[in-house]
């Protein structure tokens, strides 16, 4: 067996009780079997699939990775946030609102068995973040939303309604895009 | 019978335990007191605005079985145990047994469970025969590749995954003997359909799978004995000198005719549910109660299964909680085997709940695969007319190592080969082997998608020889409505393959596909573009559907609803709750979904809807509360249709035997018959308004009104209905209060509301529900059975790709498809469907592929990696699009389309491929290496 | 560089006049042997049996590594080789008249081939192995040019050369060629034309050394980017190193005949896969070579060969760098394995690994820098992406996981 080590992070801004676990112990199942947070899915367990898609809040800003190959020794005093983090809550943990990513998914109906789901979240979320401060053209969004949401495999869906969502998300939220303005603005 | 001996001697007297099916989502809701409700907001306008199952989806609550751990379920103990599997990945020597020396002394399981250990108490697979064996004995060749020999179970997380991971992509724990073979194996199953049509469409048919019989084949030393042609013997002999005269024909053929021979091949593919296989399980010993969280498609049939399992080995049992998940299977998790792994691996949990969840490698090495098909079609044409005058196929699939739907799968890929034509005269024969590979069960498509593809690539190269337009040659032949199916049988309402055809040959992707070939080319030197199309039909169905609703309104007009229906993914829940709307004024407010435990409307089945004699059925269909089957397992396609027919008839019931009556006590209040009395008054004018019953210039009754009115007065206020259909539906009649009618259901019971007098009351013994015998019954006859498949959604895609010929990368540029289902329920569910089917056919098509043996899956090696599946790039994802014809009329039923929807892109890019290089493939996935194989 | 620069002019000044006579005299293209057959009278069978062979010269000879386009087109062009002088991009070699090749004849092809010199006497940079392919067979080439002539013309215009002065004068290709093209041998033998008559101990050096010009990356070049004596000896080449592949550099790293084969038919063994611009060469050329000519070409490359060393492994390299070790239990051990076992086919073990044991620890930085795209090696083989974790580490961290890598299965631990 391997070594252990003693890990604490920051998890949807809450930070963990220091805990003794397997050195070579990956950020997903220290989410699951650890803190019991199961929305992050193992889909592969090779980073090929991105159904386990985490955002890392590091000093280059959010970037969403992969969190079945991410070992807790580098998460270790780290920040992510999960699916879990993305809605409010009150304090029976029930969801009181969700974000515009999420919105724009139920509206889309993007999702049907919904096990890449949190992956596609998370993506989608750290796109639309970082367009906050890095803004594209309007007529590269398209562009922009397959690149960043291609990682991530969907066997339902064939991919329209994610994209279709994320697109309008970005599209319809002011400071993601510059160029051309809204039709409704102008 | 030995199984039965033992039995009687270690359960003398004993009965079955009780099974409780509670979905996984109810059953955590139930701790937290919480019934299953329209999330708010869900609906606006009269329009669903989200998957009613939504929310918790997008917000990573725990909805699949793979997310649930002990501390998650109300009652069970927090200890947490794990399990992983060994099995071989090999099958060419003796397997002499499992060491656990390399796990060394500190990672040695707590559990260990064997062949060994399963004999020692009685464990057996209930139907070994369809499932397979729990485990590889030792001193046994293995049958298969990923058979399993051991489960290890440990009860803590550390040291599970450092031994899960010392014995992962190894043999160590593994003793081998000395080389073998796999043994000899007997094919699953061959089938053969003949018919010949009379002299016209309308003719009755000289010989028919219907009229007659289809031909089923033994097998003496793996060959199929196919009955001796005997123009005047039994329906086989006949059918085989009649096959034996058309083949004849096909090798001389008369002036006129020309007759195309070609070869197809489609691989062998994994379904990749991204859930992989999984479920937890607590064997509470001390109370005889087994819990069981798995996610299926067959939640019925699994808890059946496992009462029968547990029952009859030395473990007591005395209840069965089975929860199954939300989860996700395109055939994945139809009827495999995982959930009996799980049961039977919480025996051995030591009182601790035991997780048995599959790594992706795992999953790929043991999960239920698409059946690879060689088909060999004959099929003569008119030169002149250019119409389809005989056709000849010979199909051979492999199942893999276990059973499971084998031969029903070749049946339904042979008598789907026809596609979207009409045939005159047709002998198709299909066998499917037993091999060493990993087994193969009833994927999205079952069977249909590996022969339509064949048929419609053929169908365009005949075109091309024959210098006809491909589509037009595609218009000259196909089905009408009204005209038989290569099994004889005339299939359900319009069949509108013809209008897709019509709508394809006027699309501009079609008419300028030669200028854009022309102006592709040009702008981008070097690569070669084309244009491709394909139309095909679907059955959907089992041709045995059963399904159980019940609906029950309280006094305040609270509409809640009991479902077999569970969630796969495909919307079924969200559609279902819409579907008393019609009938009742709103959507359910609440439900419960898969349920299995009917106390409402207890049944018998002897679940053998396929097989049985007429006799046998006349017999059984005299007691009136024997079904044909009790339920069916849950796909995409079939909840449309199949289910939507039972929510549909129960909330009828329910209105016009319930709520009709406090509807007319309003309006006829009063002397004179009150309002309604000048008016005359007729059930079928009414309709629901703004949740308010409206007819014939009367008062508008709200729903809670006439709730409240309907259990003041006693009249029924809740229903439970059981149909069933073996392509045709079961329809019977009833007495209720004195009145007779029919209805297209084969049982039925009411509850009457609070005001109900001490008769009602009293003859409510049934889970608060009165049972209503039916006076009689029409079940389809057996003979139905025949007809294969009667129910068809038709699909046509038109591609547009460009190959790239030195890399031999094709490019999906554009597609454009037209889609027939009836009446939508819910649109956005249906162009999903649409989408995701193109994006897996597009997977088929062109990237998904495994070796069936040694190099294949079942070596444990497999992963994404390498088992390319399509990606947002590889879809054309911003620039596809679909039309979904109207409905004929507003009372079209719902069609199932999940499977549909996935087949045509895929000879449709076959057929585009050919366009753009010239090179016709007749084998799929058309990979970058095949295609550099001709370019180069 | 700039030394580099000031002997190379210096030379050019110094040598003009004599230049001038060597140029006219000495340095065009030697004889041209005559056309194996006529090629303007083959029927049918002949043309297909030639073109068949052409196109396994083309594989063999890797022509499509350098002449495809950016996006795969396999000879129209455009693929960059960067060298200390500049950039040269591989042209089109299709049959076009206006873009490619369509105006050549055989003989043509054979003095671009053999000699550099392109019709109109234009000399090719020697990025043109043509250093290589002097001792190419007359039959090889005719067979060659049956299959190019054969293809489908690509309409795309070559890119121009973006050398630095004095690189960019193509004339004075003439003086390099004076000094460091060799003559074609007295006998190049039958090629692969010859079928069994190409003899097995033959076979392999035509393979390696002429129409595989694997030296032309592995044998390092001298300051005017000639190939030294240190045949097969590695080098850095394209910002990456081409490894030592003599039977001796190999066997300290491990090889043995056996994995050299496996590597090039399938571009995976124990050592690794194919990156950097191997992999282009797994993908138009060694994958298709049949097992005979893989056995020749390994058995020469392996001739000779100590016995191979094992797998170096040092465990206590592991608290010798504990920021190494963790992040490389962070960022690498989901895939690689907590011991650098590797999954199979999908993650490359770090035990054993080729990369590890280079001297030069560039290859092993810049795959973790800039990663590994998904991409398919042969048959059912696809490794999956390895990430690029330029944004992740610093350049201190990147040092630290290099060191721990190199110390616990690489050079440090042999």
């Amino acid at each position: 067996m391997s070594a252990l080590m003693t890990v604490s992070m920051t998890i949807n801004g809450t930070e963990t009780e220091p805990v003794e676990v397997p050195e070579d112990l990956m950020l997903l199942e220290f989410l699951q079997e650890y803190l019991n947070l199961t929305g992050t899915r193992y889909g592969c367990g090779q980073g090929v699939c991105r159904a386990c898609a985490v955002i890392h809040d590091g000093p280059r800003g959010p970037r969403a990775l992969p969190a079945c190959i991410t070992g807790v020794a580098w998460a270790n005093g780290r920040a992510f946030r999960t699916v879990e983090g993305h809605a409010e809550r009150d304090d029976e943990v029930n969801v009181t609102a969700i974000t515009p990513v999420q919105q724009a998914f139920l509206d889309h109906f993007s999702f049907q068995c919904s096990f890449c789901t949190p992956g596609f979240v998370s993506a989608a979320q750290a796109l639309v973040e970082r367009l906050e401060v890095d803004p594209v053209p309007v007529e590269d969004v398209e562009d922009v939303v397959l690149a960043a949401l291609n990682e991530n495999i969907c066997r339902c869906t064939g991919y329209v309604r994610y994209l279709e969502a994320t697109r309008d998300v970005i599209l319809a939220t002011p400071g993601l895009t510059t160029g051309v303005e809204r039709a409704e603005e102008s | 019978m030995d199984q039965f001996s033992r039995r009687g001697f270690l359960k003398a007297g004993a009965s079955a335990a009780a099974i409780c099916v509670t979905p996984l989502n109810e059953a955590l809701a139930g701790l937290q007191n919480e019934r299953q409700f329209q999330s708010p907001g869900w609906r606006e306008d009269g329009k669903v605005r989200f998957r009613q199952d939504g929310i918790p989806k997008v917000t990573g609550e725990k909805v699949f079985a793979v997310d649930i751990r002990a501390r998650d379920m109300p009652d069970w103990p927090d200890e947490q145990s794990h399990a992983f599997f060994i099995r071989v990945p090999r099958a060419d020597r003796v397997f002499e047994g499992v060491t656990l020396d390399p796990l060394g002394e500190a990672l040695q399981p707590d559990v260990m469970i064997t062949d060994e250990t399963l004999r020692r108490d009685g464990v057996e697979m209930v139907e070994a025969d369809f499932y397979g064996a729990f485990f590889l004995a030792a001193g046994e060749v293995p049958t298969y590749l990923g058979q399993p020999v051991a489960v290890l179970i440990y009860h803590d997380y550390g040291r599970f995954r450092a031994a899960k991971s010392r014995l992962r992509f190894n043999e160590d724990a593994l003793v081998w003997g000395d080389a073998a073979e796999p043994p000899e194996r007997t094919p699953y199953g061959a089938t053969r359909y003949v018919r010949i049509g009379g002299d016209t469409r309308d003719a009755e048919d000289r010989f028919s799978p219907l009229k007659n019989a289809p031909i089923f084949a033994e097998f003496t030393d793996g060959k199929p004995d196919w009955p001796s042609p005997d123009r005047n013997g039994e329906a086989g002999a006949k059918a085989m000198a009649l096959a034996g005269d058309l083949r004849a024909e096909l090798d001389d053929p008369p002036e006129g005719w020309k007759v195309y021979r070609r070869s197809y091949r489609s691989q062998y593919v994994d379904p990749a549910a991204l859930e992989p296989d999984n479920g937890n399980a607590w064997y509470d010993s001390a109370n005889g109660t087994l819990h069981v969280v798995t996610g299926t498609q067959s939640p019925w049939t699994n808890a059946d299964h496992i009462e029968k399992m547990v029952s009859a080995s030395r473990f007591e049992l005395d209840e069965l909680r089975f929860h199954p998940g939300y989860t996700v299977g395109y055939g994945q998790k139809e009827h495999h085997v995982f959930p009996y792994y799980v049961a039977m691996t919480a025996l051995y949990g030591d009182g601790r709940p035991v997780r048995l969840a599959l790594d992706r490698w795992e999953h790929f090495q043991s999960a239920l695969k698409r059946h690879p098909f060689d088909t060999d079609i004959t099929l003569a044409v008119d030169r002149e007319t250019g119409e389809f005058r005989s056709l000849a196929a010979d199909q051979r699939a492999d199942g893999g190592g276990v059973k499971n739907f084998s031969p029903s799968v070749g049946q339904v890929s042979a008598t789907a080969l026809q596609s979207v034509y009409y045939l005159p005269k047709s002998d198709l024969a299909v066998q499917v082997d037993a091999s060493r590979a990993p087994t193969a069960g009833s994927m999205r498509g079952y069977g249909t998608l590996q022969s339509m593809v064949a048929m419609e690539l053929l169908v365009d190269e005949v075109a091309e020889d024959l210098g006809r337009d491909p589509i037009e040659l595609r218009r000259i032949n196909v089905f009408h409505s009204g005209d038989k199916n290569t099994q004889g049988a005339i299939p359900g309402g319009a069949l509108r393959a013809d209008e897709m055809l019509e709508a394809a040959a006027a699309d501009p992707i079609w008419t300028e596909r030669a200028e854009r070939k022309k102006a592709f080319e040009a702008e981008n030197p070097g690569y070669r573009y084309g244009v491709g199309f394909s139309c095909v039909q679907k059955d959907y169905g089992t041709g045995a559907e059963a399904a159980l609703v019940q609906l029950e309104l309280s006094p305040e007009g609270h509409l809640h609803m009991r479902h077999v229906a569970s969630e796969i993914g495909c919307g079924a829940t969200t559609s279902q709750m819409l579907m008393t709307e019609p009938h009742l004024g709103k959507p359910a407010d609440s439900v419960d979904f898969a349920v299995t435990d009917w106390p409402s409307l207890p049944l018998e089945a002897n679940d053998e809807p396929y097989t049985m004699s007429q006799e046998t059925q006349d017999g059984f269909a005299e007691n009136p509360r024997w079904v044909p089957r009790i339920t069916s397992p849950r796909s995409a396609s079939n909840s449309a249709y199949y289910f939507t027919h039972a929510t549909t008839e129960a909330a009828r019931l329910l209105f016009e035997l319930g709520l009709w009556k406090a509807a007319l006590s309003f309006w006829q209040e009063g002397i004179g018959g009150g309002q309604a009395g000048p008016l005359h008054v007729r059930r079928e004018e009414a309709e629901w308004r703004d949740g308010h019953l409206v007819a014939g210039g009367l008062n508008p009754l709200p729903l809670e009104d006439l709730a409240r009115r309907a259990h003041e007065r006693g009249y029924i206020t809740g229903v439970t209905v059981h149909t069933f259909n073996r392509w045709a539906w079961a329809r019977a009649e009833f007495e209720v209060e004195g009145t007779r009618f029919e209805a297209p259901i084969d049982a039925l019971s009411v509850r009457w509301g609070e005001g109900a007098g001490d008769d009602k009351r009293s003859a409510m013994t049934e889970g608060g529900y009165a049972f209503q015998p039916r006076r009689r019954v029409d079940y389809p006859p057996v003979q139905r059975n025949n007809a294969a498949v009667t129910y068809y959604a038709p699909c046509a895609t038109l591609v547009e790709l460009s190959v790239n010929p030195g890399s031999g990368e094709v490019r999906v540029l554009n597609h454009r498809s037209w889609l027939e289902c009836g009446r939508q329920i819910v649109p956005e569910l249906v162009s999903g469907q649409l989408q995701g089917g193109i994006a897996m056919g597009i997977g088929h098509a062109l990237y998904e592929e495994m070796p069936l043996y040694e190099d294949g899956p079942g070596n444990g090696t497999w992963n994404f990696n390498r088992y390319r599946l399509p990606r947002a790039e590889d879809v054309a994802v911003w620039a596809q699009s679909a039309t979904v014809l109207d409905p004929l009329s507003p009372t079209d039923p719902p069609k199932g389309i999940a499977e549909v929807v996935m087949i045509p892109v895929v000879a449709a890019i076959g057929n585009a491929v050919h366009h753009a290089i010239g090179h016709r493939f007749h084998r799929t996935p058309i990979t970058p290496e095949r295609i550099k194989e001709v370019t180069a | 560089m700039r030394t580099l620069l000031r002997i190379l002019a210096g030379l050019v000044l110094l040598g003009l006049v004599t230049g001038l006579v060597i140029f006219f005299g000495f340095t065009g293209a030697g004889p041209v042997p005559p056309a194996s057959r006529d090629l303007e009278a083959l029927d049918e069978e002949a043309e297909a049996e030639m073109y068949a062979l052409g196109e396994y010269v083309a594989k063999a000879g890797d022509c499509a590594a350098c002449h495809e386009s950016e996006d795969g087109l396999s000879f129209a062009g455009g693929t960059p080789m960067e060298t200390p002088m500049g950039t040269v991009y591989g042209t089109n070699i299709t049959p076009s008249e206006t873009n490619g090749i369509g105006n050549y004849t055989a003989d043509d092809m054979y003095r671009a081939m053999v000699y550099g010199i392109a019709p109109g006497e234009r000399r090719l940079y020697p990025a043109m192995p043509y250093t290589s392919y002097h001792a190419v067979s007359r039959a090889d080439i005719d067979a060659l040019y049956v299959y190019l002539m054969a293809q489908d013309p690509v309409e795309k215009p070559n890119r121009p050369a973006e050398m630095v002065f004095p690189f960019n004068l193509r004339p004075l290709i003439a003086f390099w060629n004076l000094i460091y093209r060799p003559d074609p041998p007295e006998d190049p033998g039958p090629g692969l034309s010859g079928g069994e008559d190409l003899a097995e101990d033959r076979r392999g050096p035509y393979l390696v050394d002429v129409l595989g010009h694997c030296g032309e990356c592995h044998t390092p070049r001298n300051l005017a980017f000639a190939k030294t004596d240190d045949h097969l000896g590695g080098t850095v080449i394209e910002g990456a190193v081409a490894p030592d592949i003599t039977p001796q550099g190999l066997a300290r790293r491990g090889w043995t005949r056996e994995n050299l084969g496996q590597f090039l038919s399938t571009g995976l063994s124990p050592q690794g896969v194919m990156t950097f611009r191997m992999f282009p060469v797994l993908s138009h050329s060694t994958k298709y070579l049949p097992a005979r000519d893989i056995e020749a070409v390994a058995t020469y490359l392996a001739e000779d060969m100590p016995d191979p060393a094992s797998p170096p492994s040092e465990p206590a390299a592991v608290d010798a760098h504990p920021e190494g070790h963790g992040l490389y239990m962070g960022l690498c051990a989901g895939c690689h394995g907590s011991e650098g076992e590797g999954q199979p086919f999908g993650s490359v073990a770090m035990v054993g690994n080729t990369t590890l044991m280079l001297d030069n620890p560039l290859n092993l930085q810049r795959v973790i820098r800039e990663g590994i795209p998904a991409r398919s090696l042969s048959g059912h083989l696809r490794m999956q992406e390895m990430p690029a974790f330029e944004a992740t580490l610093e350049d201190s961290e990147l040092e630290a996981l290099t060191e721990y890598l190199r110390d616990r299965w690489g050079v440090g631990a042999m």
